[in-house]
């Protein structure tokens, strides 16, 4: 680790919020008396950022400048929002906003229907780990759109055993506001899905979404988030 | 002479009969032959000699020594001589196994029971230890590598799973990772099955071995595990 690495990791020890594991997620207007993010790319700068103080995340990706571009933020008695904000400075068209507990970003040059804004009249599921709940969440979109789909099958990873959430009896609420209720539900984490504009009634190929919890108090493999993330903006 | 390998390197290891010994690694008096020159070679350079591996698969690294000399004292010259040439052979030719990622195996079904589903539909959940495993069956331990599949739903299909979902994972330093099967379906509860075929991928390279899959309302097995 370099020493300029070393010193914000301190930082983060000794002049912020608790780190995870904790319960849910840290308040978006709390104040970090430092912030100091290395130079690393605009999204794993992001996941970092939310790991280490435990600040919720909803990533709606659209343009690639995020997972391109590079961010290093140095800065001083900054809210949560504002470090976000800065973040995102260098990925140009994404923008943030403080809504249902968490932070959600987006790419502004979006202006029509997400999948994120299809609406369920109703989504009930039992107490679950969290992974389990949304791949339910999943499954229910797909029936909402495709409703002669009969069966599912596959897998995902998992999560850990802290990770259960719910009961959820939910009534005519949005897929966003549906995922930002589950991670927030949660002992905290990021969920990250494919905002792009899509034909109402439509449904992209491929993965919808993905949920990263903070369970192990550090953010996914590098590999792992830019894999996941090529495949949400394909 | 006998040879030991350790990481991609040799140290021939000379025997004479008279029970002494020592280690030769003088390029200009060893040959090597490769059983199979593109699974692995052998590079000469002064003072060791490195293993290259070329593809997976096994093969023997044997040698020869061609000109060794028994060198002598000659006290009328009052120089050395070559009196004889030895006969060397090699005792146990080095074994080399160039290793790939072949296949996905179940190590331990951490968590099984009824699947979270959407209302209208039932099924079957199970989480499991995945080990990520070599061309001879061993233990592929190394971390980091992204794994990724696709599914192919075959014959029969009793459960009607027309949707599948796959998924990106990370291999820790064991080359485990922790994976959730799932299926719902509005046939469940019954006694019927869907079959799959899935097909992994390391690294965005094919993983030779396909497993198949076999979705049941109360169960799910993969490899017959």
């Amino acid at each position: 680790m370099s020493k300029k690495a070393l010193f914000g990791s301190l930082l983060f020890l000794f002049g912020s919020a608790s780190p995870l594991p904790g319960r849910g997620c840290h308040s978006t207007a709390e104040i970090f008396r430092k912030v100091e993010i290395p130079g690393t790319t605009v999204l794993q700068a992001l996941f970092r950022f939310a790991a280490e103080h435990g600040v919720c995340l909803g990533i709606e990706l659209a343009g690639e400048e995020i997972l391109r571009r590079r961010a290093e933020v140095d800065m001083e008695a900054a809210s949560a929002l504002e470090a976000v904000r800065a973040v995102l400075e260098a990925a140009e068209y994404y923008e943030a906003v403080e809504r249902d507990g968490l932070i959600l970003i987006r790419d502004r040059r979006v202006r029509g229907f997400t999948l994120l804004d299809y609406r369920l009249e109703a989504f009930e599921v039992p107490r679950a780990p969290l992974q389990a709940v949304g791949n339910a969440l999943r499954m229910s979109l797909i029936r909402l759109v495709r409703p002669e789909v009969t069966g599912f099958a596959g897998h995902y990873r998992p999560g850990g055993v802290a990770g259960i959430v719910g009961p959820f009896r939910e009534k005519d609420k949005t897929v966003r506001e549906l995922l930002n209720l589950i991670v927030t539900a949660s002992q905290g984490g990021v969920w990250m899905a494919r905002g792009g504009e899509i034909d109402e009634g439509t449904l992209p190929r491929g993965p919808y979404w993905e949920i990263f919890p903070f369970g192990s108090g550090r953010e996914p493999e590098p590999a792992v988030l830019l894999a996941a993330a090529e495949k949400l903006i394909q | 002479m006998e040879s030991h390998i350790s990481i991609g390197w040799l140290s021939p290891n000379f025997r004479s009969s008279d029970g002494t010994s020592n280690i030769n690694n003088n390029p200009n008096a060893i040959d090597w032959y490769p059983g199979n020159p593109v699974i692995a070679t052998v590079l000469e350079a002064w003072g060791n000699f490195q293993v290259q591996f070329h593809s997976p698969g096994a093969t023997l690294l044997d040698a020869t020594m061609p000109n060794e000399c028994a060198w002598e004292y000659d006290d009328s010259a009052g120089d050395c001589s070559c009196a004889f040439y030895l006969q060397v052979s090699t005792q146990v030719p080095a074994q080399v196994r160039v290793r790939v990622p072949w296949a996905a195996d179940v190590v331990t079904t951490t968590v099984q029971g009824p699947a979270v589903c959407p209302s209208g539909m039932a099924g079957w959940s199970r989480t499991v230890i995945l080990q990520l495993r070599d061309q001879w069956g061993g233990d592929y331990d190394v971390g980091g590598i992204v794994m990724a599949d696709r599914i192919q739903i075959g014959s029969p299909n009793d459960l009607g799973v027309q949707v599948t979902r796959t998924g990106t994972f990370s291999t820790d330093s064991n080359g485990r990772w922790p994976d959730t099967y799932f299926v719902c379906s509005t046939a469940c509860p019954s006694t019927g099955q869907s079959n799959a075929l899935q097909f992994w991928t390391y690294n965005g390279n094919n993983l030779p071995h396909v497993n198949s899959v076999v979705y049941k309302c109360t169960s799910i097995t993969i490899d017959g595990q």
